[in-house]
C-alpha cells in the first residue's frame, strides 16, 4: 500500500517540477492536486528553494578568455602528428571516421590545389588556342593566335622546319590582309549601293 | 561556342569533382551530427564550436555543485581539456556527447570531494562578498546562509543522487535527459528523484 502511494507521490512530484520548471507557482501546483497536497507540499517546498541556487555568476571575461585560450592552444597542439595504435577502431563507434595518416593534414590540401590550379590553367590555355584558330585582326582572341604561333616557332628545335613555320605564318598575314581589304571594298560598295538607293527613292 | 560551352562544362565538372571529393575540408557541416563528426576527428574549428556551446553549462553545473566561481572555472577547463584527451587517444564518446560531457564533470567534482573532503570551509575574509540585492543587508545575508546550508545539504546525499538534484532542479534537464547523462532508465531516475527529494528535506530538517 505504502508503495503504491510512494509511486504516486513520485509521479506527482515529477508532474508538478515539469509544471515549477515551466513557470507554475507553487501553490497553483498544489491546486491542481489537492487530495495529496499535504504530502506534496513539502516535496516541492524542497525543490522551490533548491531551484532558488540556479542564478550563476557571470563568468570573469579575462579568465574566460585565459580559459578559451588555453583550451584552442591544446587542440592546435592536436594537430601535430598524432601516435598512432592506440585509437579504439575495432570498437566500431558509430561516428568513427577512417583512421587519419600520421602525416600533416595541410598537405594533401596545398597538393591538391596546385594540381587544380595546373590543371585548369593548362584547360584555359589550350581552350583559348582552339578558339583562336578561327581569329582575324580585330578580334579577341587574335592576340592568343599570333602568340600562340611564336611560341610554337620558339620551341620548333630543327631550323628548317622553323623557317617553313615562318614563311607559312607571314602568307597566312597576307592573306589576313587581303582578306581585311576586300571586305572593306564590299563594305564601302554596300554603303553606296545604300546611298544611290536613297536618292533614287527621292 | 560549342568548344567554349564545353570547355566551360568542364572546367565546372572537375571543380566540382575536385571539392566534392576533398574529405579535408575544414568548415564543421551546419549540423550537430556532423558538427561532432568533425570534432571526433580532431577539427580545431568544430572543438572550438562544442567548446562554445558547452562550456557554460558545463560551468554552471560544477558551480551548483561546488559553489565557488574560481573552482568551478579551473574544473571546467580541466573537463575540457579530458575531451581532448579523449579524442587524441580515441576514447571519446560513443552516443550522446552532451551526457559524456556531463559525467566527466560529475567524475571531476566527485574527486575534487574525495580530495577535499565532503564539507569545504573557508575564512571569512577569503569568502565571497554578500551583495544586497533586495536593498535589505540583512535578508541578503540570510538568503546567502540559507543557500550555504543548502549547498552543504546536497553535499550530504549520495552521488547518484546530489547528481540528479543537479540536473533536474539547476540545469533544468528533463528526465530523459538526465537518464541518458547517467545512464539509466527514466524510471530509475524518477525513483531516485524522489528519495533525493526526501533525503534533501530530512537533511535540512535536522
Amino acid at each position: 500500500m505504502r508503495h503504491s502511494k510512494d509511486k504516486q507521490i513520485s509521479a506527482l512530484l515529477e508532474e508538478c517540477t515539469d509544471m515549477m520548471m515551466s513557470g507554475t507557482s507553487l501553490v497553483a501546483c498544489l491546486e491542481c492536486f489537492p487530495d495529496d497536497a499535504t504530502e506534496l507540499e513539502p516535496l516541492l517546498a524542497t525543490v522551490a528553494s533548491v531551484r532558488e541556487l540556479r542564478p550563476v555568476p557571470l563568468r570573469q571575461a579575462s579568465i574566460a578568455s585565459n580559459s578559451r585560450a588555453a583550451f584552442i592552444s591544446e587542440v592546435l597542439r592536436l594537430q601535430e602528428p598524432r601516435k598512432a595504435g592506440n585509437g579504439p577502431a575495432s570498437r566500431g563507434r558509430r561516428l568513427s571516421a577512417a583512421p587519419r595518416p600520421a602525416t600533416p593534414r595541410a598537405r594533401p590540401i596545398s597538393l591538391v590545389a596546385i594540381l587544380l590550379v595546373i590543371f585548369m590553367s593548362g584547360m584555359a590555355i589550350s581552350g583559348s588556342i582552339t578558339l583562336a584558330a578561327d581569329a582575324r585582326p580585330g578580334d579577341l582572341l587574335y592576340r592568343v593566335r599570333t602568340v600562340s604561333e611564336n611560341v610554337r616557332i620558339f620551341f620548333t628545335l630543327e631550323t628548317e622546319t622553323r623557317n617553313e613555320l615562318r614563311a607559312a605564318y607571314r602568307q597566312r598575314r597576307i592573306d589576313e590582309a587581303r582578306t581585311i581589304e576586300i571586305q572593306r571594298l564590299a563594305d564601302k560598295l554596300n554603303l553606296r549601293g545604300l546611298i544611290e538607293s536613297f536618292d533614287t527613292a527621292q | 561556342m560549342n568548344l567554349l560551352s564545353w570547355l566551360v562544362s568542364a572546367l565546372s565538372f572537375v571543380t566540382f569533382g575536385v571539392f566534392k571529393g576533398d574529405r579535408t575540408r575544414i568548415e564543421p557541416l551546419g549540423d550537430q551530427q556532423g558538427l561532432l563528426e568533425e570534432a571526433i576527428r580532431a577539427e580545431p574549428v568544430a572543438l572550438g564550436m562544442l567548446y562554445d556551446q558547452y562550456v557554460d553549462r558545463i560551468y554552471a553545473y560544477i558551480y551548483h555543485r561546488v559553489g565557488q566561481a574560481d573552482l568551478a572555472e579551473d574544473l571546467t577547463g580541466q573537463v575540457f581539456m579530458r575531451m581532448l584527451e579523449a579524442v587524441r587517444t580515441g576514447r571519446g564518446w560513443h552516443s550522446s556527447f552532451s551526457g559524456w560531457l556531463y559525467r566527466i564533470a560529475h567524475n571531476l567534482v566527485i574527486d575534487h570531494y574525495r580530495r577535499k573532503g565532503r564539507t569545504t570551509f573557508i575564512y571569512i575574509d577569503d569568502a565571497e562578498p554578500v551583495h544586497a540585492q533586495t536593498g535589505d543587508p540583512v535578508r541578503s545575508v540570510e538568503n546567502q546562509f540559507e543557500h550555504d546550508r543548502l549547498r552543504t545539504a546536497l553535499t550530504k546525499l549520495t552521488e547518484e543522487q546530489s547528481q540528479v538534484v543537479s540536473l533536474r532542479f539547476l540545469e533544468d534537464l528533463s528526465i530523459a535527459e538526465v537518464a541518458e547523462i547517467m545512464e539509466k532508465t527514466e524510471g530509475a531516475v524518477k525513483a531516485l528523484q524522489y528519495r533525493a527529494v526526501l533525503a534533501l528535506r530530512r537533511v535540512m530538517q535536522q
